[in-house]
Parts: C-alpha cells; structure tokens; sequence
C-alpha cells in the first residue's frame, strides 16, 4: 500500500466531512470553516521506529514518518493545528546523549504549534530543559505550574490563542502533581497549583476573548482508582472546555471519550497512547448557527 | 474506528447563515497508525542522521570484558548477573557517599533485562541490561527494619543483596549478616538501593517509613558503565560467582 492509500484509508472520517464541504459549496452557500487539530502525547524519545521482531510495539512510531504523514494532511486541510500533551522526553539513548535536541528538532521541523509540559521533562532538571527550549521553535503552555521562583521564569504562558480562518482557539496547559513522581531536586522551586480552580479561571478567559473552541493539553492522565485528579474528574468538574487533549498515563483511546457533565457540558477527551506510535486526528467544522453544537450528529461504528 | 455522520448540511441549508456567531456543528476522529507503510520524510530523515550516526558510535563503544557469561539463572535468589550488579552498586554508592553504605540491593529478577554475554561488552548492551532511569538513595534502616527487608527479599526472592547474607527458612530471613556479623539490635544499617524501590516499587512499600539519607544523583546505569570502564582500565575482565549469600 502506497503512503497515499495509506492516509485515505485511516482517514475515512475526513473524507466523509470533506464531501459534505463540497456538498455545501455547490450550493453556492459561504463554505464552512474546517479545523483539522492533530496530536501526540508522552512521545518518550522515540525517534525512530521500535526495533523490528521486539513485542507487540515492534517496527511501530518513529519521527520521520509521522513527518511525513503530517505533511500529507497539511496538503490535504488548510487549517491544522498540531498539539502535544507532554512528555517528549525520556526512553531511549536519544534523550541520554542528546538531552531532548532531537525531539524539539524534529518536532518544529513537523510545525508543532504547542506542547504542554510532561513530568519527565524535568528528567534533566530545569536547566535541562531551559537549555534545550532554542532548539523548539513552538511555544509551550502550563497553567497550573508556577515557575515564578525558578530559572524557567516568564519562559512559558498560561495559554495560547490561534486563529486559524474564522475559527478562534484557546488551548491551556495542565501538568500533574510533581510530589512523589519527580524528584525536588529537578523540579526545584516550581509550584503545582490546583487544576480544577486553574481550569475555571483558564475557561473564564478564554470565553472572554470570544474563543469558539477551547482546548486543554492536559498531562494529569486520563483516569484514576481514587481521587487523584484526571482528565475524567477535569471534564465533570469543569465546564466549558470542549476537548481535552489528554497524556501521561500512555492510554491507547479507541474513540475519545464523550463525558457529559452535570451541568450539561459536553467536553471530549482523547489521548493516543505513548511513543508516537499514533497520531491523533480530530476534524471540526464550524458554521454560523447558534445552536451547540454536536446534538445534530449521531455516532456510527465503522470498523 | 468510530466516525461521526452528521445532519449538519440540512441544518445548514434550513438555518441560512443569519447568526454571526461561529459555532461548532461536526466533530469527527480518527487514530492514524505510524507504521511502516508510511515512507519518511526526507527532511526529518536526514536532521535525524548526524544525531544517529554518532549516537551509534557511542552505543557500539565497547568498556570492556566478560570473562564468562552473567546471567539471572536460576531465576530467583542469586545470581551471577545479581551479584556482580549488586556488589557494584555497593562500592559505587560507597565511593560517592559521604558516609559508610552497609548493604546495596538490586532487583535483579525482572530489574536487570538482559543477560551479560562472554566477551566485549559495548554501550548498548548496559542499556538493555538497564533501560530503566533510576538513581541510588541512600536510606537509613533500624535493626528491625533490616530484618523486614531481607524478609521481603526471601519471600519474592526477587532482589539480590551485597554486603549481606542470609538463609531462608519458611519464606522468612534467617541467620543474617551484615558486613559479616549478626544484626545489632541497637544499630542503626545504611542501605543503597534505586530510588524506584526506595519509593515503595518491587513491593517496598515499607521502606517509606524508613529515614530518607540522601539521594546520591547517580543512576543505577551509570554506576554500572563506570565500574565496567573501571576494571577494564585496570586491565580486568568482569566476572561473578554464586557465593551463597542467599541460602535455601
């Protein structure tokens, strides 16, 4: 199967929306604005590809194709955002030797636009990581760390905001309690605040400043026995964001997940596993009616 | 793969375009694969190169020698692969910490991955012998503490200790040394261990409660690529044998 096969093949769901665009457009109506968000999450160093005949990981992931298959869907779509949910570093001799260059490297030559912050970032320390930032020509968000006392002082932002055609996106950054997963002496200084009052004050805003999606990069997990916070326990407890791009507990989500809270928010989770072995895909289209949003949508399992 | 269908474009055709207000009206996903059918990117490929010719350089480094092969048999209690890790880690500690290390552990039944082969031992292998990112702790133990520790280590026969030997008798330790003599009730032990166990990992939970000495900054790998690097430049080949520490 060629590489071109390849693409249409996993990526029915697209087709199927972009034959509605074509649809519309016929009609001689305004065309509809389309967002293509792509996404990755704990990626580990792995550059290349899992060793051939090693598990059921083997000849999977690897920098260079998702390169290329990043590539291919920006011919396709004229308005992709490309996010990742922390932890690119750590895993192979790549992070060892080389300290994280490689990974930033690569992932501002894909046109990452964002990445929030992973415990395993601070597996160098936080010089570690202020060292290796030149080498990332896209910006990271985290709203719940306060570096304020650190060397990583004014090197981050809450969020971000990207237009992208008629379509304003406000994407912030979560990261996981770092007592007990990493070690002081790396994090030195830098202060875990509470999530949920985070993510309130951070969908405030971002409605404030006419946001017509509101994204999460969250590295807190997709879920938990007990009452550790997760990006579960995040969608009921907080309303008003409408996806979460999810990390850190290598979740392999065979669909998002749809949570409906008791205040009748809908908010989407998605995490895609660990080590750059998928790529998630998560196609929007937005018009001008009022009306929220999905209800006129109904689901279908194709397999 | 689930996909979403939409009534959206009837919505659209019935509701005109009046509203101003951009909203979302169809969400659909997808999970893309990276596999091999995928051919790479011919930019990313060769930033990639430069960082991969030298990072194979490095791996295929050989430290040094092993005289006979170290491997984990039998699977449980000691063994050549445990014992030489194990001793290592307790003169590396020794050499980095301020004080005097007592007993140094590793899990050495499902911590270290692979064997050590006859022959030159090469950057990569230690890698794959250790792929994990510990570092060594040092902890502080109390004579009853030292007790429970090493029957935790006779019960899943997992860990290898140095400095230490012991007899199992019904799951239980018996007949303990440390450094050659018999527990002092009154003696407070020092104990080199990953922070991964020291944390509660391998079943530890306990050694939370002990007293935290000092995180020694340096990971188990490194300690064990050095020592290797060591004897090598004393023009000395690795080499282990089973000396009964752990008695069945």
């Amino acid at each position: 199967m060629d590489r071109r096969e390849f693409v249409k093949k996993t990526i029915i769901s697209s087709l199927a929306l972009g034959t509605s665009l074509s649809v519309d457009t016929s009609f001689g109506l305004k065309p509809l604005s389309k967002l293509t968000i792509l996404h990755t999450n704990d990626m580990h160093s792995r550059v290349e590809p899992f060793p051939e005949g090693r598990g059921r990981n083997s000849g999977l992931g690897g920098m260079a194709r998702r390169a290329s298959l990043i590539k291919q869907i920006r011919e396709e779509e004229e308005h992709v955002l490309l996010l990742d949910a922390g932890d690119i570093f750590q895993g192979t001799p790549y992070f060892n030797f080389f300290g994280g260059e490689v990974e930033f490297k690569l992932m501002s030559e894909m046109g990452y636009d964002l990445a929030t912050i992973g415990n395993h970032d601070f597996d160098n320390g936080l010089e570690g990581l202020k060292e290796m930032l030149p080498h990332a020509n896209f910006p990271f968000v985290t709203a719940n760390y306060d570096f304020s006392e650190t060397i990583l002082n004014n090197h981050f932002e809450p969020y971000k905001i990207f237009q992208k055609g008629d379509i304003k996106i406000g994407v912030f950054g979560l990261g996981i309690e770092l007592h007990g997963l990493v070690n002081d002496r790396l994090s030195g200084g830098t202060k875990y605040l509470d999530p949920i009052g985070i993510a309130t004050d951070m969908v405030r805003e971002l409605e404030m400043k006419q946001c017509n999606l509101i994204v999460c990069l969250s590295h807190l997990g997709y879920r938990y026995r007990g009452t550790k916070i997760s990006d579960q326990k995040l969608a009921e407890n907080v309303s008003g964001i409408d996806l979460i791009i999810g990390g850190h507990t290598h979740t392999f989500l065979e669909a998002p997940e749809q949570i409906l809270n008791k205040e009748g928010h809908e908010t989407i989770i998605n995490q895609v596993g660990w080590a750059g072995i998928k790529l998630g895909r998560i196609d929007y289209i937005f018009d001008r009616k009022k009306k929220k949003k999905i209800n006129s949508s109904r689901a279908i399992d194709v397999k | 793969m689930r996909i979403q269908f939409s009534l959206f474009f009837i919505s659209i055709v019935l509701l005109g375009c009046s509203p101003k207000i951009l909203d979302q009206t169809d969400v659909a996903f997808s999970t893309l694969e990276i596999n091999k059918d995928i051919i790479e990117d011919s930019l990313a490929k060769a930033l990639i190169q430069p960082f991969k010719s030298e990072l194979d350089e490095q791996m295929k480094k050989v430290i040094g020698y092993a005289q006979h092969e170290l491997n984990n048999k039998p699977g449980r209690g000691e063994s050549t692969l445990g014992n030489f890790v194990a001793d290592l880690l307790l003169i590396q500690s020794e050499r980095k910490y301020t004080g005097s290390v007592d007993i140094a552990v590793i899990n050495a039944h499902g911590g270290l991955r692979v064997p050590i082969s006859e022959g030159a031992i090469r950057v990569e292998h230690i890698y794959e012998l250790m792929p994990f990112e510990n570092a060594m702790w040092i902890l502080e133990l109390s004579s009853e503490q030292v007790q429970q520790f090493f029957d935790h280590c006779a019960k899943t026969m997992r860990n290898v200790a140095a400095g230490a030997e012991f007899s199992v008798r019904d799951g239980k330790a018996v007949s303990i040394k440390i450094q050659g003599k018999d527990i002092e009730p009154n003696r407070r032990y020092t104990l080199a261990i990953s922070d991964y166990l020291a944390q509660g990992g391998g079943g530890f939970s306990f050694l939370k409660e002990t007293k935290f000495v000092e995180d020694l900054q340096y990971p188990v790998r490194d300690m064990i690529l050095n020592h290797i690097a060591e004897l090598h430049d004393q023009g000395r080949k690795i080499e282990a044998k089973l000396d009964e520490r752990i008695k069945l």
